[in-house]
């Protein structure tokens, strides 16, 4: 049975299939979070001394992503794709989560095959892409959360000022210490500041997209974007955690940088997963009833 | 001639608010979910979907208000921020008869 929506067709199976789909990505995605949880605390707890333990840690740092990915594909259609700022908000958070999985996939598999995972390597190549994606969710976030509204204020013009300043500043102290590492610049350095510019510019449009749309953002969609800001705040943790671990000689498999970038996959995912249309009053526009569309 | 594009101006209202409107929503969250949402207010018809315009099927000042509702039920303020926007781009003086006076006090 089919519907002419505006040029749209719209078969009713493909409604009921996106549902279902959506339903059961949902469920696992939430129970897959509680299962992870549980085992870095027991990782914690009991410290097993074979490594597999904590390389197992890795495999939820891949699928819950890719559970991510599943259901930012299905929901952004509802929101029209690309052409509104909604639906590019949710296809850069899921590429996002993509470089996650496909990095994450490729450094285990090293790992697993007792390869030494070079830096920079193959993952670097996936992981240094997610804060710019990240980014650029946040611009498009930024058109519809409000805070283009309090842009025109001269407290927000403050911060349009001070906030990037900031950021500088304590990503350079945080990632560099000084400009003595600048000193040799190689490969790893160029890598670093890479790295580094990304999380400059999640942190600045982080920061000024949720204190610009604070007193905006409202409506039922609303803990789905602070989930999202929560996830990519997350991220940005985890950035710092692994490199003050990085600078002890303290990284392995499990620690507690995967364990907050676990974190931040799981606001991100589950948050992408909120932003279900569903959820409005009178749905998307579209109900099947008895296989008839209307 | 000048009175000629005035009255055609004038016939455009108050259709032409719910268009822009309309339109300008498509851009944050998708055509499909936007004309649903109009549809919702049970107050017009989409006569040309592609380009938003639509025909009025009760009071424009009782639609437009559950225009705004509706479409603030899926970002709250930020939503019925882009509402108000579109309508401050408008003249005033010939769309303010349409307006409800909640929405005329937040425009000014």
């Amino acid at each position: 049975m089919y519907h002419q929506l505006y040029n749209l067709d719209v078969k009713a199976c493909d409604v009921e299939n996106i549902t279902v789909v959506g339903k059961v990505v949902t469920i696992t995605s939430a129970c897959l979070t509680a299962l992870a949880i549980l085992y870095w605390l027991f990782l914690q707890i009991y410290m097993p001394e074979s490594s597999i333990y904590y390389t197992v840690f890795t495999f939820f740092l891949i699928a819950l992503p890719l559970l991510g990915i599943i259901n930012g594909i299905l929901i952004q259609k509802a929101w029209g794709g690309f052409e509104s700022f909604v639906g590019r908000s949710v296809i850069c958070t899921s590429a996002g989560l993509m470089m996650w999985a496909l990095g994450m996939g490729i450094s285990t598999y090293l790992e697993i095959a007792n390869h030494e995972i070079p830096y920079p390597g193959i993952p670097d190549y996936f992981f240094v892409l997610i804060d710019p994606l990240y980014a650029l969710s946040l611009v498009s976030i930024m058109r519809f959360s409000g805070a283009r509204t309090n842009m025109k204020r001269v407290w927000a013009l403050f911060l349009l000022f001070t906030i990037p300043l900031i950021s500088i500043f304590i990503n350079f102290k945080i990632f560099f210490g000084s400009t003595d590492y600048f000193e040799t610049i190689d490969y790893p350095v160029v890598f670093n500041i890479i790295y580094t510019f990304g999380s400059v510019l999640v942190m600045i449009l982080a920061v000024l997209t949720i204190v610009l749309s604070i007193t905006r953002l409202g409506g039922k969609m609303r803990l789905a974007i602070y989930m999202l800001f929560l996830g990519i705040v997350l991220q940005y943790m985890g950035d710092i955690t692994y490199s003050i671990l990085l600078s002890k000689d303290s990284l392995y498999s499990g620690n507690l940088s995967d364990f907050i970038y676990f974190l931040s996959i799981a606001f991100v995912t589950i948050g992408l997963s909120r932003l279900n249309t569903d959820r409005l009053n009178g749905g998307n526009g579209i109900s099947v009833d008895n296989g008839v569309v209307s | 001639m000048v009175g000629m594009a005035l009255v055609l101006t004038m016939g455009l209202y108050p259709n032409e608010i719910f268009r822009e409107i309309i339109a300008e929503q498509s851009q944050v969250i998708g055509t499909k979910l936007a004309h649903a949402r109009a549809l919702l207010t049970g107050g017009l018809t989409f006569t040309s979907p592609q380009q938003h315009e639509v025909a009025l099927t009760q009071d424009p000042k009782n639609t437009l208000s559950k225009l705004v509702s509706s479409y603030e039920e899926i970002f709250g303020e930020a939503s019925v921020d882009v509402c108000l926007d579109v309508i401050k781009r408008m003249p005033m003086e010939q769309m303010s008869q349409y307006l409800p006076e909640d929405i005329k006090q937040r425009v000014g």
